[in-house]
């Protein structure tokens, strides 16, 4: 069983934890708690708590992967940081290399060769 | 907007005050933003209790987090610690129970019984040395924390502990006395008021217990303790789980044996028997001794994989 932070999906852990929803939301651009509960409940279909989404935010803030940046006290946004970057771009990679090894072992060949994703499924 | 306000002060308050100062804003406005003025879903007020707990705890030093290994091998050895007084509890509902066994219990019947009782002594004399020695490492630690002249962060928990020790040291004399004034047969008779009066007894003293649990995670989570003091304390962590399987073996055997070879020193015992060789005490001492040694084991556990990143 894959540990938490030494999974093949990188530190962060897996796809859907809110860390890795926040980071990913983040790319996009700074955004507020709400505007990231937003983002995140549209590309992902996965609704964060207010609890959940600030549990998060704290650990990232801290990890200094993410940071506030100046603006509304009440709704401060935050953006990636470099380090923030490249964490989120080695758990992107991990999950590429994952999906390239299910796809393989599916026969999903237009997946690996990057073809559009209604394509992807037909092996 | 002012009800949503005063609802989310009220969820606010699961959060240790130094979290609300840098987020309790933004989690307000979240809340507003999300739910506007209709209320905040059970679930999610569920979950920021949840939330605010979990922050409580990790800001004490309880919870790592998977990062310094310095942190998760103090977090590992706090949770041993705090487990501790799971045995002291369970420990003492045990000996109160198992008072005078062998004089109700056949000679030929009372080796095993007697083994097992004497493991549960020797695990309870060892724990608590193993205890004290965790103090006498951190206690330097301690000594430059007050020279620091940090007292002052530390000084509402342990007031709060000294109170309920005072209690706790009241209600005994209180009990004591109270025996000294009864016959033997009215000493050992089940009455309504004994029970209760017992009842909050031992409410008090599981209150004192927890209260300087509490402080000493407070202490614990604020001392700067090296990477020699943090192995010798995760060393002693481990030999305090040991010293917790010890009690609870003994004591899962000493109930064993005696209720297959001596069920009446079970069933008759004035603390209560719901049939034979079943006892309610020994049933919540079992349970309690059970969730302790689950927690410690989760300590020790953390206390072992952050070991080898330790530099002294």
């Amino acid at each position: 069983m894959a540990r938490r932070g030494t999974s093949r999906t990188g530190e962060l852990g897996r796809p859907n934890e809110p860390a890795v929803l926040i980071l990913t939301s983040l790319a996009a651009g700074p955004k507020h708690g709400y505007a990231l509960a937003r983002d995140i409940g549209e590309f992902a279909g996965v609704t964060l708590g207010p609890g959940t989404l600030y549990g998060a935010i704290t650990r990232l803030e801290e990890r200094g992967l993410i940071e506030a940046t100046a603006g509304d006290d009440r709704r401060r946004p935050y953006r990636l940081t470099a380090a923030g970057r490249a964490a989120l771009a080695g758990t992107v990679r991990d999950m590429r290399a994952l999906a390239d090894v299910g796809a393989r072992r599916l026969g999903l060949r237009a997946l690996l060769t990057g073809a559009p994703r209604g394509a992807a499924w037909a092996p | 907007m002012g009800a949503v306000r005063g609802r989310a002060d009220r969820l606010l308050r699961w959060y240790p005050a130094t979290w609300r100062s840098r987020y309790g804003e933004e989690l307000t406005a979240l809340l507003e933003d999300t739910y506007g003025d209709g209320r905040v879903p059970v679930g999610q007020r569920l979950s920021l209790a949840g939330r605010g707990l979990h922050e409580r705890a990790r800001r004490s030093a309880l919870i790592a987090g998977d990062g310094d290994p310095a942190r998760r091998a103090r977090s590992g050895s706090l949770v041993v610690l705090c487990s501790w007084p799971a045995f002291v509890i369970a420990g003492g509902a045990f000996a109160k129970y198992a008072e005078h066994w062998d004089a109700a219990t056949p000679p030929s019947a009372r080796w095993l019984p007697a083994a097992a009782y004497d493991v549960v002594v020797a695990g309870a004399v060892a724990g608590a040395t193993v205890v004290a020695l965790g103090a006498l490492v951190a206690l330097p630690a301690f000594v430059s924390f007050l020279r620091a002249g940090r007292w002052r962060e530390l000084r509402a928990a342990v007031a709060v502990a000294v109170a309920l020790t005072a209690l706790s040291v009241t209600a005994t004399v209180g009990a004591v006395l109270w025996a000294h004034g009864q016959s033997t047969v009215q000493r050992n008779t089940t009455s309504v008021l004994g029970l209760g009066l017992g009842g909050a007894f031992a409410l008090c003293l599981v209150a004192t217990l927890a209260a300087w649990c509490t402080a000493v995670v407070a202490a614990v989570g604020r001392l700067e303790l090296s990477g020699r003091s943090l192995q010798v304390e995760g060393a002693l962590a481990v030999a305090l789980l040991g010293a917790m399987a010890a009690v609870t073996a003994g004591t899962v055997t000493w109930w064993a044996a005696l209720a297959t070879s001596a069920p009446r020193v079970l069933s008759d015992n004035l603390l209560g028997s719901w049939g034979p060789g079943l006892a309610p005490v020994l049933v919540g001492a079992g349970l309690l001794m059970t969730a302790g040694l689950s927690a410690a084991t989760v300590g020790v556990v953390r206390v072992v994989r952050a070991l080898p990143s330790l530099t002294p």
